[in-house]
């Protein structure tokens, strides 16, 4: 246990454990008798905490989901356009004898190509850039305890906040079973949007396909 | 030989009107000719080569090759070995070479399966159809006309089909052009043996084929 004395009015008490708090406020209450106004902030402190980093990791992955989302749908456009533009192509192939099955593979190749390449692109960037993004989070939620600390009662208490350790891990974010997740999500797009423009080229004839420019 | 017999075929416009472009036809094609289907625009005379070659199946009516109905032989396996085409806008791969669009053809019909023997097969019909290494080497955007419509007759010469449909082969093209393509035709029916089927509504092609179909509208 410590003392730090705070100008003007009052001092801080640092306790070793949580645990113990209750029991040093009681005796300190002892100590100094009814005149003196013993605040006791580790409680709401450890909530307040522990609600800013909930907050700021569900808001993480929040944004997380939607920049995946949106990523996704891009994804499914660019896709579809391009099948738009192979559709002559496909009636091209088939007047020169070419199987669906073949023309269909050929397809899917180059989708997957497509999606491994923008997948790769994607990993590098995130190599680069989550531990630094995961850092300013970390920064940002120290900030926010510390300001929570300077706001308890007519005392200043700048020291409080020393007291709290907040560590965001990158693996709290983006994981093995996170990346396998985005990896599935993103293939299932892939699928989505191969399967649609796939379907309508397949079952039209390819005097019609011929015909689109 | 290749047979149309009593084929009608209608579309539904966006109306959902049908519209009747063939009402029991029936047409004979053999080996050894030169064929055109001549009419006005819109009477159906390249429905018939698309009903020809497999691109399209009709409402009514067979088409046969040999006896034997082309459901029968398979739309792929007709296109891959039996008949070729000549599209009125080429249909070429423009970000393909003259050579290496011929030599896909090849390779797709699979009579081909070495690469060298292939481009050697490629640049022998394009030397035969009159253009020289420059040109063959040009990506297809960078080629005239006339040059582009030598390089899709070249591309249907590749899988050595014995029918080859030409839908308005001339129609791109100057007085010059037009008569060049003429005279290859029939040199591949003389040569060759092989039978062209002209779908068009060029005067000067309908006066120099063996044998014309007319269509109206």
């Amino acid at each position: 246990m410590g003392f730090e004395s705070c100008l003007p009015y009052g001092c801080t008490v640092f306790v070793d454990k949580f645990e113990s708090i209750d029991q040093v406020g009681s005796e300190l209450r002892e100590l100094l008798g009814k005149d003196v106004d013993i605040y006791n902030t580790a409680s709401d402190y450890l909530s307040n905490e522990a609600g800013v980093v909930v907050l700021m990791k569900n808001y993480s992955l929040l944004i997380f989901g939607y920049v995946s989302v949106i990523g996704g749908i891009v994804m499914l456009l660019i896709l579809t356009f391009y099948a738009a533009q192979y559709r002559s192509e496909v009636g091209i192939f088939l007047a020169l004898g070419c199987k669906k099955g073949r023309i269909v593979l050929q397809y899917g190749i180059s989708m997957l190509l497509i999606i491994a390449l923008a997948f790769f692109i994607s990993g590098i960037v995130y190599h680069f850039t989550a531990s630094t993004i995961v850092r300013s989070l970390n920064d940002i939620a120290k900030n926010v305890i510390n300001y929570e600390d300077r706001s308890y009662g007519p005392y200043i208490t700048p020291d409080l906040g020393q007291e709290f350790s907040l560590n965001l891990d990158i693996k709290e974010i983006v994981s093995v079973s996170n990346y396998s997740k985005i990896f599935f999500f993103s293939l299932g797009f892939l699928l989505l949007s191969m399967t649609i423009p796939l379907y309508s080229i397949i079952t039209t004839k390819p005097k019609f396909l011929l015909n689109k420019k | 030989m290749l047979s149309m017999i009593n084929v009608s075929y209608s579309y539904k416009t966006k109306s959902k009107v049908d519209v009747e472009v063939l009402n029991k036809k029936s047409m004979e094609f053999e080996q050894g000719k030169f064929y055109t289907i001549y009419g006005a625009s819109g009477c159906g005379k390249t429905t018939c080569l698309s009903l020809l070659g497999g691109l399209d199946s009709p409402r009514d009516g067979v088409i046969s090759l040999d006896g034997v109905d082309i459901k029968e032989i398979g739309y792929n396996n007709l296109r891959k070995n039996h008949v070729s085409y000549v599209f009125q806008d080429f249909h070429l791969f423009s970000y393909m070479t003259a050579v290496e669009n011929v030599m896909l053809a090849i390779n797709i019909s699979g009579k081909i399966k070495n690469k060298k023997d292939a481009k050697e097969k490629a640049v022998a019909l394009l030397e035969s159809l009159g253009l020289v290494d420059a040109e063959m080497n040009r990506v297809i955007t960078k080629l005239s006309g006339g040059q582009q419509q030598r390089v899709a007759i070249a591309r249907a010469l590749a899988t050595d089909a014995n029918y080859i449909l030409a839908d308005e082969p001339t129609g791109n093209l100057d007085k010059e052009n037009t008569q060049n393509i003429i005279d290859i035709f029939k040199q591949l029916v003389l040569e060759q043996n092989k039978c062209v089927i002209a779908a068009t509504h060029s005067e000067s092609l309908k006066k120099q084929c063996d044998v014309c179909f007319s269509l109206e509208a």
